[in-house]
C-alpha cells in the first residue's frame, strides 16, 4: 500500500483539506466522507462573545486528523501560543505553522517559522510549517525537527496553480521530509501536477469550499490526486531534472 | 534562409577558443535543460563534456525511451550498382579505383529483393554509386517498383537529384531519401572530392531540402567522420538536421555517424573517431535533437552497436551485406567493410535479449 | 474591579470565577487562557479572577 507518513502517523490520502470558506458548514462531513480525505486543518480564534457561533469541531467526524493552523500569528512567539492552546483544547499534536505579517500578499515569513517549529518539535509536536517555496528553508526546516514541509504553489486563495514549480520540483527532488504542497491549487490539474512531480500530498481549502458544489469539487480534487500519485509512481515523468543512476550506459567505453 | 547562410556565419567562428572556455558547470547545466540552444549543444560537444559523458548518456537514454519507447527501427540496404563517375578520396567505388563494376538487372533486383524480404524487414534503403548515366532515373523508378513490391518503405542513397526528379522518385514509390554531406568544411570538402557532379559542394548541401520539398517524409542525414575536424563536423550535422526539421515540419530527421572503415582506395583519415568521442556526439545529437532518429550502420561491431542501442540509437541495419548483390548473385568488393558481421536473425534475437522491441515494419504510405 | 476579556474591558464583581464569565457558551468547545496560561475546564469553577487579568475565551473556526 501507498502510505503517506507524516511523524508518528500513517495515511492512506494524500488529499488533506481545509474548514475555511465553506458556505455551509454541513457540507464538511460529506466532502470529508467523499474524497477520502484524512486530515483537515481548522484554525483557532477569540470566541464572539456578543454572537458566538457555533463551533467548527462539531461539524467534523472524530475520525479525522485534525490539523490547527496558526493562523493569525505574526511572529513565531504567537504561533507557540496558539500550538499549545490547540493541543490543550484537545486537538492532538499536529500543528500547521503559518506565520504571516504581510497584509498584502499573505506571505508566510520563513524565518519565524522556522523558530516556531524548533520550540514545537522539541514539546512533541508533530509540525508541519507553511513556508514559501525555499530549499534551503526546507533543511533548515528538516534539522529543526519538523515532520513535513508546506511549501505554496502561489499565494494564498489565488488559485493560479503552481507558479512556483521550478523551487516546488527542487525541495521535492531534496527533501527527506514529506511535501505537502499547500495554497493556490485552484484546479484538480493543479494539484495532478504536483503529485506528478512528485509531491507527497496537496492541501486543498478555498478551491473546494467556494466551488459550486464543494463535495463534487472534492471528488475531483480526490481523483487528480490520486490519478497524479500513480503516474509518479509509474514514472511516467521523465524530466526528471538531473539523470537518474542507473546502471553505467558508458561502462563499456572503459572511461 | 538556407542552410548555406547559416553556415556561413560560423565561417569566422573559433571553435577551439570556444570550447577552451567551456566549464563543468556550462556542461552541467546544457544536460539539465530542458530545451536546448546551440550553445549547449557545443558544450556538449566540447572536450570538457568528456568527463560527464556517463551523465550525458544516461539523460540520452532518458529522452529516448520517452520518445521512442524500447524500441528499434530495423532496415537493410541494398546495393544495386557500384559504378560511378565521381572521386572521393576516401570511397571504395570511386571512378579511379579499379575493382569489378556490376549493375543488377531487374531480374536481379527481384531476386535479391525475395531474398532480403526472407528477414520479415519491412524497410530497405538501395544504394548506387553516383553514376546518372548508368543508373538514370528511369532504372531508379523500376528498382523502387519492384522494391515497393517486398518492403512498405523505401529509402535512396544515390546521387543527388533535382525536386522534378525527386517528385518522379516520390510518384513510383520512395519514401526516404539519404544523403551524407560527408564533410562540411568547403575546403577540405574540395580536396576530398576531386572530381564529378559530387565536388558541387552546394548542390549536395541542399539535397535533403530539395527531396523534402518533393515530398519524401524520411530525410537521413550526417557527416563521414574522419576528413574534417569532429567536433565541428558534428556540429554542423546537428545544426543542420535541427535547421530542416524546423523548416520541414512532416519530414523525419535522421542522423547517421559514419567513420571511415577500411575501405579500397587506400585512404589515410585525417582523424580517427574514437569509439568515446563517437558516443558523445551521439547522445549529443540526442539532447539537442530528441525526436532525431540516429541510425547506426554495420559499419559498427556488434558489441559496440548492442551497447549504443542502450544509449540513443533508434535504428539499425541487421544482416547487412555491402557488394553489389551480396544477398545472393554476385559477389563484388563491398563499398566499406562491415564488422557487425551477424546475420540479420542473430541481431534480432540480441535486440530482444537486451529489453526492445524490433521494428519491422514502422511505415506505409496507403 | 475590572478585567480585559478578549481584548476588552470588562467590569465584573469580585470573587467572580472564570466559569461565571461564561454562563452561555458550551464549555467543551471553548479554551479559557488567563494571562497567557491555559486553564483548563475543570479549573475553570474554582478559577477566580483578579483586577487587571487579561481573559481570552477562545474556539475553533473553519480555516485553511
Ligand atoms: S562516395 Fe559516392 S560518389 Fe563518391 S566515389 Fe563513392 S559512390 Fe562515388
Amino acid at each position: 500500500m501507498d502510505i503517506l507518513k507524516i511523524g508518528d502517523r500513517e495515511f492512506s490520502s494524500r488529499l488533506l483539506t481545509g474548514t475555511g470558506k465553506f458556505r455551509d458548514k454541513n457540507e464538511i462531513k460529506p466532502m470529508l466522507k467523499q474524497s477520502g480525505s484524512q486530515i483537515i486543518t481548522i484554525a483557532l480564534r477569540r470566541v464572539n462573545l456578543e454572537n458566538p457561533q457555533d463551533n467548527i469541531l462539531n461539524f467534523i467526524p472524530k475520525t479525522t486528523t485534525l490539523l490547527p493552523n496558526t493562523s493569525g500569528a505574526r511572529n513565531a512567539q504567537e504561533a507557540v501560543r496558539i500550538a499549545h492552546i490547540a493541543r490543550d483544547a484537545g486537538c492532538g499534536n499536529f500543528v500547521k505553522i503559518e506565520v504571516i505579517h504581510d497584509a498584502l500578499y499573505l506571505m508566510p515569513d520563513n524565518e519565524e517559522t522556522i523558530k516556531a517549529t524548533k520550540i514545537l518539535a522539541k514539546d512533541g509536536f508533530i509540525v508541519l510549517p507553511y513556508i514559501s517555496p525555499d530549499i534551503v528553508t526546507c533543511k533548515k526546516l528538516e534539522d529543526v525537527g519538523a515532520s513535513a514541509v508546506m511549501p505554496l504553489g502561489s499565494p494564498i486563495g489565488s488559485n493560479a496553480g503552481l507558479q512556483t514549480k521550478n523551487l516546488l520540483e527542487m525541495i521535492i527532488q531534496n527533501s527527506n521530509l514529506p511535501v505537502i504542497i499547500d495554497a493556490g491549487i485552484g484546479l484538480p490539474s493543479h494539484a495532478s501536477m504536483a503529485m506528478e512531480m512528485g509531491a507527497d500530498a496537496v492541501l486543498i481549502n478555498t478551491a473546494i469550499a467556494t466551488a459550486n458544489d464543494p463535495i463534487s469539487a472534492a471528488i475531483a480534487f480526490s481523483l487528480a490526486v490520486k490519478a497524479g500519485r500513480m503516474a509518479y509512481l509509474a514514472k511516467l515523468e521523465n524530466q526528471s531534472r538531473y539523470a537518474r543512476a542507473s546502471s553505467p550506459l558508458t561502462g563499456f567505453l572503459n572511461l | 534562409m538556407s542552410f548555406l547562410k547559416i553556415l556561413k556565419e560560423y565561417d569566422d567562428f573559433d571553435f577551439s577558443g570556444y570550447f577552451a572556455n567551456v566549464t563543468d558547470e556550462m556542461v552541467l547545466n546544457s544536460i539539465n535543460k530542458k530545451s536546448l540552444d546551440k550553445f549547449d549543444f557545443l558544450n556538449l560537444l566540447s572536450p570538457r563534456a568528456k568527463i560527464h559523458l556517463e551523465k550525458i548518456a544516461q539523460k540520452a537514454h532518458e529522452i529516448t525511451v520517452a520518445n521512442f519507447g524500447y524500441t528499434i527501427n530495423l532496415y537493410l540496404p541494398i546495393y544495386v550498382s557500384n559504378y560511378c563517375s565521381s572521386d572521393c578520396l576516401y570511397c571504395g567505388f570511386s571512378k579511379k579505383n579499379k575493382i569489378p563494376r556490376k549493375k543488377l538487372s531487374l531480374e536481379e533486383v527481384e531476386i535479391e529483393a525475395r531474398e532480403i524480404a526472407k528477414s520479415g524487414i519491412k524497410h530497405i534503403l538501395f544504394l548506387t554509386g553516383e553514376s546518372r548515366k548508368i543508373t538514370p532515373l528511369e532504372y531508379l523508378c523500376n528498382v523502387t517498383k519492384i522494391l515497393k513490391k517486398h518492403f512498405s518503405f523505401v529509402a535512396i542513397e544515390v546521387y543527388p537529384m533535382s525536386q522534378k526528379d525527386y517528385e518522379v522518385l516520390f510518384k513510383a514509390g520512395v519514401d526516404g531519401l539519404t544523403v551524407y554531406q560527408e564533410v562540411y568544411d568547403k575546403e577540405l570538402y574540395k580536396s576530398v572530392h576531386v572530381s564529378g557532379e559530387k565536388s558541387d559542394y552546394k548542390y549536395r548541401l541542399e539535397t535533403p531540402e530539395r527531396g523534402a520539398k518533393a515530398g519524401f517524409r524520411n530525410l537521413n542525414i550526417g557527416a563521414l567522420f574522419g576528413i574534417g575536424d569532429i567536433a565541428s563536423e558534428a556540429f554542423f550535422s546537428g545544426l543542420h538536421a535541427s535547421y530542416l526539421s524546423k523548416k520541414y515540419l512532416g519530414c523525419e530527421l535522421g542522423l547517421s555517424l559514419p567513420r571511415i572503415n577500411e575501405a579500397e582506395g587506400g585512404f589515410q583519415p585525417n582523424c580517427i573517431l574514437d569509439d568515446v568521442s563517437f558516443v558523445q556526439i551521439m547522445c549529443a545529437y540526442r539532447l539537442f535533437l530528441p525526436r532525431v532518429e540516429i541510425n547506426i550502420s554495420t559499419r559498427e561491431d556488434a558489441d559496440f552497436r548492442d551497447n549504443l542501442l542502450g544509449i540513443c540509437a533508434t535504428k539499425f541495419s541487421a544482416g547487412s551485406k555491402t557488394e553489389v548483390g551480396g544477398y545472393t548473385v554476385a559477389k563484388t568488393k563491398p563499398q566499406f567493410e562491415i564488422s557487425d558481421t551477424r546475420e540479420s536473425d542473430e541481431v534480432i534475437k540480441r535486440i530482444q535479449e537486451l529489453g526492445y522491441e524490433p521494428v519491422y515494419k514502422n511505415w506505409e504510405n496507403i | 474591579m475590572e478585567i480585559k476579556l478578549n481584548g476588552k474591558n470588562k467590569k465584573i464583581e469580585k470573587n467572580s470565577t472564570l466559569k461565571d464569565l461564561l454562563p452561555t457558551l458550551n464549555p467543551d468547545t471553548i479554551v479559557t487562557e488567563v494571562n497567557l496560561e491555559i486553564i483548563k475546564k475543570d479549573k475553570r469553577k474554582d478559577f477566580i479572577l483578579k483586577n487587571g487579568d487579561c481573559v481570552e475565551i477562545i474556539t475553533f473556526m473553519g480555516g485553511g
